[in-house]
């Protein structure tokens, strides 16, 4: 008894703690997140279109249950309410001619914030922001060459738009295009004719999945990725380094902007598979930098296959307007295919097959049939006594 | 006998597994339903329940200079004004103008609080106490 109530104590505590402790959202952070998921999807396809071809499917939502989790901050105070992202991706390939994929990529991506909590219909107050993202695309593979090329358009709809936010229109002209040789991937995203962002990437880590090796020292060469980012005036630079430090189960990964060469944030990722279905990271990030207060926030996430809890996380912190000081879940599930293995995002081997954990489960008994006792099952024996009521328990 | 208990402790476990699975579900879905007792926007009719203040408007305070009038109309001493609705649910800031006078005529003076909003229905009444104002809620 007393061991539950000093848990439940501690529950308590630890809910109000999450509270207390959450920041808010800013008007700003809503405002320029139409630019960053723009950023985030590409980046999550050229991750998928590293092998070019298969399959991956990708859906969730953010979970927060209380109006105090993500407050807005705006000029007239702190408004409570929801900060929400939804999101949905698929690709699929086919093969056209031998060694030619042709395949088809849509993500969507809903997110913002609202007064109320909900899945399909918001309330639309005068402080809600509600945006939706589309991107889509074509790619085509060519597996002897190993390259791909993609292109398509990203959609913006400014759903809502409350009165204290910079004014946002719906938007068809967006558009992308990928190329990858190899190791090496660009990639450009432009409005109109005017450029917004490119990256450069070297995926020079060798992954079984992909035809490269399982282990040795090719696995662990780095992953680097440069994005440029068009700022009109300013262009800035960010470089992310992702580096496989044990067995392609431990990677670190550090992100730097320039041209002051600002550390922006590193994260120490465990993935108990290297399949990366379940992952566990620990996170730091430099913030407020360019308001001149800066400082590291430490935090991390375990990631869960349907659900991905999180506290302070970088990601989030990057991805979810700022969100801060508050446990973050989000249900979810993903999971890429490629040749009938299955593996998560960004991972460098597959997931064992059923199969051959079904076939080492067959050749066991065989094996130890000698020692094994002649009848295994305990229960059915003593059902066969004759106590009728055991036949009720299952 | 222990086996009778065993299985009937295992019945019982079944079930409530069952139970916990059912509650799961509106748990889940709580986040999308918390609207149906949390309201989100409020409702505000002021009483001006001096005996010689004129309550001239209720504005929303922003940091930034900016004001968002809420209640616009006068409320004269003894009257109450009209319920007005905004999208307000949070901390903030409310202004109170108000004149020393029975008609609303005079010089505005300005009083500046903090409330913390929790949305629905707020019947504020204002009361007069040596000269400053006291707001109750209802």
């Amino acid at each position: 008894m007393r061991i539950g109530n000093f848990f439940k104590g501690f529950v308590t505590l630890l809910a109000m703690c999450s509270l207390a402790f959450a920041d808010g959202v800013t008007p700003a952070a809503l405002s320029a997140n139409g630019a960053l998921v723009r950023d985030r999807q590409l980046t999550e396809i050229s991750q998928i279109l590293r092998g070019g071809r298969g399959g991956y499917i990708d859906f969730g939502f953010y979970y927060l249950p209380s109006p105090e989790q993500t407050p807005l901050l705006s000029e007239y105070g702190e408004h409570e309410g929801f900060a929400f992202r939804h999101h949905l991706a698929g690709f699929g390939t086919g093969e056209m001619a031998p060694g030619k994929h042709l395949g088809f990529l849509l993500w969507f991506d809903r997110s913002g914030w609202d007064g109320e909590d909900f899945f399909f219909f918001p309330q639309y107050n005068d402080f809600s922001l509600l945006r939706s993202t589309t991107t889509w695309g074509l790619n085509y593979t060519d597996v002897r060459k190993n390259m791909t090329i993609a292109a398509g358009m990203q959609h913006t709809n400014a759903e809502h738009v409350g009165n204290i936010y910079v004014d946002e229109n719906d938007s068809l002209a967006y558009s992308w295009a990928y190329l990858r040789w190899g190791h090496i991937s660009a990639r450009g995203s432009f409005y109109r004719t005017e450029w917004r962002n490119a990256h450069v990437s070297l995926d020079l880590e060798s992954r079984s999945i992909y035809g490269g090796k399982s282990s040795g020292p090719l696995t662990y060469l780095p992953n680097i990725d440069v994005g440029f980012y068009n700022g009109h005036k300013s262009d800035s630079i960010r470089v992310t380094w992702e580096q496989n430090l044990y067995e392609q189960r431990l990677y670190g990964k550090v992100a730097f902007d320039f041209p002051d060469g600002e550390f922006h944030s590193a994260s120490l990722a465990y993935y108990p598979d290297a399949s990366r279905m379940i992952g566990f990271e620990a996170s730091c990030l430099r913030r407020r930098v360019r308001g001149g207060s800066e400082d590291l926030l430490w935090g991390g996430a375990i990631d869960l296959l349907f659900v991905r809890l999180a506290y302070n996380s970088a990601y989030d912190y990057d991805n979810f307007f700022g969100a801060k000081g508050t446990f973050i879940a989000e249900l979810k599930f993903s999971l890429a295919a490629l040749d009938g293995f299955l593996f998560g995002r960004g991972a460098a081997k597959t997931a064992p097959l059923e199969t051959e954990i079904l076939k080492e489960k067959n050749k066991q008994p065989s094996s130890l049939d000698g020692t094994m006792s002649p009848n295994p099952n305990g229960a059915k024996s003593i059902e066969a006594t004759g106590i009728r009521f055991e036949k009720g328990g299952k | 006998m222990l086996l009778q208990i065993n299985s009937r402790f295992r019945r019982l476990s079944v079930k409530t597994a069952k139970i916990m699975a059912f509650l799961i579900l509106p748990l889940m879905l709580s986040g999308c339903l918390s609207h149906w007792f949390l309201e989100s926007s409020s409702r505000l009719q002021v009483e001006n329940a001096t005996e010689e203040f004129s309550i001239v408007g209720i504005d929303v305070l922003g940091n930034d200079g900016s004001v968002r009038h809420w209640i616009k109309e006068t409320v004269l001493p003894g009257e109450r004004s009209r319920v007005e609705e905004q999208d307000l649910v949070g901390d903030f800031t409310l202004r109170v103008k108000y004149t020393r006078s029975k008609d609303g005529s005079g010089k505005i003076l300005k009083d500046d609080q903090p409330f913390e909003l929790e949305g629905g229905s707020l019947y504020m009444t204002v009361t007069s106490e040596d000269d400053s104002l006291v707001y109750k809620f209802k």
